[in-house]
């Protein structure tokens, strides 16, 4: 088969792992770490770059996202079907069925979960083995604003509800699919642990999903196909999404 | 003469300490503290809450002028019941079970206190007996509940069932808003309003009130 998967780039050593050795031929396009902030633009993106594919140049499109924030909600097939995997969000993807992540949910609320991806392309960059945390330095330059606008004071407070979540969390885990730097991980989730106080885990991922997802094994369970015309939409029970009637 | 209209200001401008000493000193001169609240406190607020909707501010501004009425508040909020000031309402909020993240719900607890209700803070995590608890133990007309997560949205399913089963269905309205909640979902769930946004919460609730 002709695959085309467009994806979040948390995925990009994951899918580029097993893409390169599928068995069927495969482009990817990945798009921005991020875009579920504002679901609606990733909506439009999605839904451009699912447009812009040439009509019959491939036999699926495979869309390497999550309901994420519903952010995907919505998107039309139009000549090419397309496909989605059955997940709230990426950490589905890196559990390897959405049971799993459900289980891990509600046994374990307040869990921040990282992967390569959500650590190269989110709270950090990895740079010649080093994976340094930039979000210190931009709360400071948010500070610094805030400072300007509505005073030390006020900028304090700001800041101090802005991260007031982060005391709710109370685990760090480390999901390891064997991809990537490991080592350069572990180091910087146990640092973010430490910094927050929280717990540290780590949590053996499974690639079957997306392995499956790559190579075209499609059970209904796990997947869900949308042929052209019709769209995905959201479901609100264990399903997580069905397709749905593009006039409905 | 309190000057109602310096404490409304200096609300909408996010200066706590001002506000606190403006409301001190109109509490000293012997006035009303239900003029204080309605004339200077809450009148700011309401601006803040039309700037909001309109984008004409975001978050920050929002956070620090509830912040300033908040300052306000504790100066008068003993003095309001011996004054026999009543709130225009009593609301129980919280995030629903499973969902840690409450500064979209902190926001709309500020925009309704800032609109004269009493607020019931149940934090984060809530589940729907301690909802009904509460709204029971307070006498609330109201339940608002958020969610961040399309994993968690689905417990605001479960906790509008536990409070129609729970008997208080008549006496109790309940909101629903967060990223992923949308009208067509607090229908499908039998939610009696949707806000989009913090300041429609406050909107939302009242317009709940007189139904």
């Amino acid at each position: 088969m002709r695959l085309y998967i467009i994806s979040c780039e948390v995925f990009c050593r994951e899918f580029q792992v097993f893409a390169s050795a599928s068995r069927h031929l495969i482009d990817t396009v990945f798009k921005p770490f991020g875009l579920h902030d504002t679901p609606e633009v990733l909506r439009e993106r999605l839904q451009e770059a699912i447009d812009a594919v040439p009509s019959g140049r491939y036999d699926y499109i495979l869309i390497g996202y999550g309901l994420c924030c519903r952010g995907t909600a919505g998107l039309v097939a139009r000549d090419t079907p397309l496909v989605f995997v059955r997940a709230h969000d990426c950490i589905t993807f890196f559990l390897g069925s959405k049971e799993r992540y459900i289980h891990q949910f509600t046994e374990h609320p307040g869990t921040y979960y990282y992967t390569s991806g959500w650590i190269e392309r989110k709270d950090g960059h990895a740079e010649q083995g080093h994976t340094r945390a930039l979000k210190d330095i931009e709360r400071q330059a948010r500070f610094e604003r805030y400072v300007e606008r509505y005073g030390e004071d006020n900028a304090r407070y700001l800041i101090e509800m802005e991260t007031q979540w982060l005391s709710q969390y109370k685990r760090a885990a480390f999901i390891d699919l064997g991809i990537g730097n490991t080592e350069t991980y572990q180091t910087f989730v146990q640092g973010v642990a430490e910094t927050h106080g929280w717990e540290y885990e780590e949590i053996q991922g499974d690639t079957r999903l997306i392995e499956r997802f790559l190579e075209g094994e499609w059970d209904p369970e796990s997947f869900l196909i949308v042929p052209p015309g019709q769209r995905m939409a959201e479901t609100h029970d264990a399903s997580i999404i069905k397709v749905e009637n593009k006039a409905g | 003469m309190a000057d109602f209209d310096a404490i409304a200001n200096n609300l909408i401008a996010g200066q706590a300490p001002k506000v606190k000493a403006l409301v001190e000193q109109a509490v000293q001169e012997g006035t009303h503290v239900g003029d204080i609240l309605q004339q200077g406190l809450i009148k700011g607020m309401s601006v803040i809450g039309q700037r909001f909707k309109n984008n004409e501010c975001y978050v920050p501004e929002v956070l620090i002028a509830a912040r300033a009425m908040k300052a306000g508040m504790e100066i008068i909020r003993p003095l309001l019941a011996e004054a026999h000031v009543e709130p225009v309402g009593t609301v129980v909020i919280g995030t629903v079970k499973g969902d840690l993240h409450d500064i979209g719900k902190n926001l709309v607890a500020m925009m309704l206190e800032g609109a004269g209700f009493q607020v019931v803070d149940l934090g984060v995590d809530v589940s729907p007996q301690q909802f009904i608890d509460a709204a029971k133990q307070h006498g609330a007309q109201i339940i608002g509940m958020s969610a961040l997560l399309t994993t968690t949205m689905t417990s605001m399913k479960t906790t509008i069932e536990a409070i129609k089963a729970s008997g208080l269905e008549g006496q109790v309205r309940t909101i629903i808003g967060g990223a992923p909640v949308t009208q067509a979902y607090a229908e499908e769930v039998g939610a009696d309003g949707y806000a989009r946004d913090a300041a429609s919460a406050a909107d939302k609730a009242k317009e709940l009130l007189a139904a």
